[in-house]
């Protein structure tokens, strides 16, 4: 009876309980034991609980009137445990449901539990380089900076260099004073595991030379310039670079490039030589390429026809930079099946002829279309592009347009960059190239580097766009470049707290702004006239009409948290055939 | 990049709605007109559309038929609805309908869906809550101020100040009613729940819980319930477990508080008709009584790879309506099912269905 009393004054002489007491002190013949039904209290507040797979939880409930009292924990009816707390060992990824029954004569509780089986956070690591070595002459400084996936777990970090840790950063500097080849390594580690990368680094007296090749087969309509020799060079400065046809010496000096204005129609073979003199040592390089000049630009014409559509018919390329939106499933549209060059295109296709948009990504990003017939220049807007803009969201993309001159219905010919509010300020960079490297690891931000001696990230935005990858799964190579006209942001923090981001409009000649010109309909079309087209030096190009359109991310930069600048597309159409 | 702004916009409604208002009048084109008689009951599904390319839509639903009708302002009135289409609200008879970046509410007949007067001069307006036939408050995103607007001129006639924001950070939201007081969960960028007395058109008090309570409702014991989504990786405002709150409204103070865990994103917390079931979104689709100690374990539907963007429940049956915007470019699609989780019913409605109103 003391023990019922106690009891009793814990809950403050319920009435219920008063009625049993009364019943019980009435029964003198078969005095009854009444005591409250066991009550089961979670050390979880949300009765979710969460391991890591392959290790062991501890779940320890507390208990209230389990006198005598029974435990069963089952999984589906099944019994894994009957003691009052259980070890429970996460084998499977996922969400384990966990019923705790409890009781004793007087009764029982039951309650539902969910064990979450989640992987181990392994820090997992990535640096730009690593596979192929680095080569650097004695002196010279050598910054590698690697990334990390992110956890929620601390990490440390740690580079290792003959033996011993050199820094604890992200970063690391390397400075040689001697040749050789030296072996690095850098390391995160944090509880749940440790991934590290190694490399080398040959530390040479002189840097090797070399240059990089992005067609070595050019065609030219008579009367025009195009730009022929290398994309990019490697330790060439003070080189002596020779064009020659034959026996006949074009352009010889420090120029990596000739703006080739042949007349003649004919195929050519030009020997291009670059020789460097580095004290008594002499190293050269030698590529041949062959130009094609074609006489007139109107062999391959395609005139409008009673059947002829104004929007484009086809894609013919899509390229994105990494980005946010690519391989996206829930609002960029992609399904995992876009593997291939060509299904990437179909998904472009796709999207476009649903009026839906297409992210071209970060820098570089671009998208090649055509039409079912040659877009004629007028000297006045002749085609509109239609983006995503709006006050205070632009992200521009620069237009390029090619007119089919071999007549093979490609788009292998010349680009011609048409002419915007930017061209020719100090702040635009032509010929800028950005080199991105595909994650080592799922849900890790895209590294790049550009040819300005710059480097950053496409951040991955978790909270976002979860997909495991935003580097184009149809692009086998482990990292690609891509070149193109980068102007100047105009993105900043209005808020100055990182919360409201602009990107800000330019005057015009850029898809996907909000420009005060050419949104000649007041919504998101941007209008361009082909005869903004010029060429590589900036010169006016007179081009009679065009048949392809390219459209590619002329920013590099990012918004804070909303991430990358990536131009946006929803179509393309002949402006003149709806006038 | 900017998609994501759009996408997130009932989440992350930031710079765009400043934006929007740069951007200056939206234009309504007229067409022709259609009858509609939709007497008897009846569900209104607000369809936001795409920010900034003005194609919100109003949805119309009839349950006992399963027949639904779309566009139905458009086709009622000739013109369209404008842009981002927030939510509705219904008074004797009268619809309401919140257009959030047309900065206008349009009042409509529930059965013949006609236009029969319009507020404007709005800022940014989110959801309007009755104190009599002739004032009601509408709040505002980037403003401040609660709009204090009289229904039967269709007029503004005052505004409520709302302490510890300026016209950048401003966020007020949803309403509910106890007594004499108004109570409003501050959210983007807020982590606040005002109280304000309807007599005086004050704001006399407030209550701090989590980052950025996105909802509010008042159940059958006179708890309010709020749930906050916890902000985003990367917000300057900050990033936290987000929680479900039960708050006393006469007192009010927080009873309890349901802690999710870190990165959930919860959001919709809805009632049924009794006031004793609650209903939220976390993914999935969750329920409990309000008279429970803690949220289940189980989901009442299970996450299904799409986007979970509204919720109802049938205040006659307990029938529950999800709305999923699918990828924010499609139709989106309504999901309706039994008080027991059976589906009953499917159909498209508009782009990026957000809100429902019971007829």
């Amino acid at each position: 009876m003391f023990s019922l009393l106690k009891k009793l004054s814990i809950f403050n002489f319920q009435l219920s309980t008063f009625f049993l007491l009364f019943l019980a002190s009435c029964n003198f013949n078969n005095p009854i034991t009444v005591d409250n039904p066991p009550h089961i209290y979670f050390d979880s507040e949300s009765g979710i609980y969460s391991t890591k797979i392959g290790r062991t939880i501890t779940i320890a409930p507390t208990y209230d009137y389990v006198t005598d009292a029974t435990y069963t924990w089952s999984i589906n009816d099944s019994i894994i445990g009957i003691n009052p707390s259980l070890e429970f060992t996460g084998e499977e990824l996922g969400s384990v449901f966990i019923t705790l029954k409890v009781e004793n004569e007087s009764g029982s509780d039951e309650e539902e539990i969910r064990v979450d089986v989640v992987e181990r956070e392994i820090p997992t690591v990535s640096l730009v380089g690593a596979d192929k070595g680095y080569t650097v002459s004695m002196g010279e400084e050598l910054t590698l900076r690697a990334s990390v996936r992110q956890t929620s777990l601390e990490t440390t970090y740690s580079w290792i260099f003959a033996d011993s840790i050199v820094s604890d950063s992200l970063q690391y500097t390397f400075v040689a004073d001697s040749i050789g080849v030296f072996n690095l390594m850098f390391r995160a580690e944090n509880e749940d595991g440790a991934d590290s990368i190694s490399t080398t680094v040959e530390v040479v007296a002189l840097p090797p030379i070399s240059w990089t090749f992005t067609q070595t087969e050019y065609q030219l309509i008579a009367g025009r310039s195009i730009e022929i020799g290398p994309v990019q060079t490697e330790n060439l400065d003070g080189a002596t670079f020779r064009f020659a046809i034959g026996d006949s010496i074009v352009q010889e000096g420090e120029s990596s490039t000739w703006f080739c204005s042949l007349a003649q129609e004919g195929e050519y073979l030009i020997d291009i030589t670059a020789t460097l003199v580095r004290g008594n040592q002499v190293d050269s390089l030698y590529q041949q390429v062959s130009l094609k000049v074609i006489s007139t630009e109107t062999l391959y014409y395609r005139p409008k026809t009673a059947s002829s559509q104004f929007k484009f018919n086809r894609v013919y390329e899509y390229t994105p930079a990494p980005g946010q939106f690519i391989n996206e499933k829930k609002t960029g549209g992609f399904d995992d099946t876009q593997t291939t060059p060509e299904a990437a295109c179909a998904y472009a296709e796709n999207r476009l002829n649903t009026s839906n948009w297409v992210s071209l990504g970060g820098f570089g990003g671009y998208i090649v279309v055509g039409f079912d017939h040659s877009i004629d220049n007028t000297g006045d807007y002749d085609f509109g592009v239609l983006g995503n803009s709006f006050s205070g969201s632009s992200e521009p993309g620069i237009v390029w347009v090619m007119q089919d001159e071999n007549g093979d219905g490609l788009p292998n010919d010349n680009w011609y960059e048409l002419r915007g509010s930017e061209t020719g300020k100090d702040s635009t960079i032509q010929n800028y190239a950005v080199t991105y490297y595909r994650p080592s690891a799922p849900q890790m931000p895209v590294q790049w580097t550009d040819n300005q001696g710059n480097s950053g990230e496409i951040d991955y935005l978790i909270a976002y766009h979860q997909q495991d990858y935003y580097y184009p799964l149809w692009i086998e190579e482990d990292t690609y470049t891509l070149r193109g006209t980068c102007l100047a942001p105009r993105t900043y923090d209005k808020s100055g707290k990182g919360t409201y981001w602009v990107n800000g409009e330019f005057d015009w000649g850029y898809v996907d702004n909000f420009s005060p010109t050419d949104r000649l309909t007041n919504d998101m079309n941007n209008y361009f006239k082909i005869s903004d087209a010029m060429d590589a030096q900036g010169n006016p190009v007179d081009l009679k009409y065009i048949d392809f359109v390219k459209v590619q991310t002329g920013v590099n930069v990012k918004a804070g948290w909303l991430g990358e600048n990536s131009t946006e597309v929803v179509g393309f159409f002949d402006y003149n055939m709806t006038k | 990049m900017k998609i994501m702004i759009k996408t997130l916009f009932k989440h992350f409604a930031l710079c765009i709605v400043l934006c929007a208002l740069l951007c200056g009048c939206m234009k309504w084109e007229y067409g022709l007109e259609e009858d509609f008689n939709a007497s008897g009951e009846g569900l209104f599904i607000t369809n936001e559309g795409n920010f900034q390319y003005g194609n919100a839509t109003l949805s119309y639903y009839n349950p006992d038929t399963k027949k639904v009708e779309n566009e139905i302002f458009y086709r009622a009135n000739g013109m369209k609805l404008g842009d981002v289409a927030q939510s509705m609200i219904i008074r004797d008879g009268i619809g309401w309908v919140i257009v959030n970046n047309s900065h206008v509410i349009f009042a409509i007949d529930i059965n013949t869906f006609k236009e029969i007067g319009r507020i404007t001069n709005l800022t940014s307006p989110r959801y309007m809550h009755f104190i009599n036939d002739e004032k009601a408050y509408v709040t505002q995103i980037w403003d401040n101020r609660i709009f204090i607007v009289n229904p039967k001129r269709y007029e503004i006639t005052g505004y409520i100040d709302c302490p510890n924001m300026t016209m950048e950070s401003g966020s007020t939201e949803q309403m509910v009613q106890y007594g004499k007081y108004v109570y409003v969960n501050c959210w983007s960028y807020q982590n606040r729940i005002l109280k304000i007395d309807t007599e005086t058109d004050q704001v006399i008090d407030e209550l701090t819980v989590g980052i950025q309570p996105t909802s509010l409702v008042l159940d059958k014991n006179n708890k309010m319930w709020t749930i906050t989504d916890g902000g985003y990786s990367g917000s300057p405002y900050g990033h936290e477990a987000p929680s479900l709150y039960k708050i006393d409204a006469e007192t009010f103070t927080i009873e309890q508080e349901f802690r999710f865990n870190f990165g959930d994103w919860p959001s919709e917390v809805q009632l049924n008709g009794a006031g004793d079931m609650l209903y939220w979104i976390n993914n999935d689709i969750w329920a409990m009584s309000v008279d429970d100690t803690r949220v289940p374990v189980r989901p009442f539907l299970p996450y299904q790879g799409t986007i979970y963007y509204g919720l109802t429940v049938n205040p006659k049956n307990g029938d529950v309506y999800v709305a999923d915007a699918i990828d924010y470019q499609q139709q989106g699609m309504i999901y309706r099912y039994s008080k027991t989780g059976e589906l009953i019913d499917q159909f498209y409605v508009g782009i990026i269905p957000g809100a429902f109103c019971w007829k």
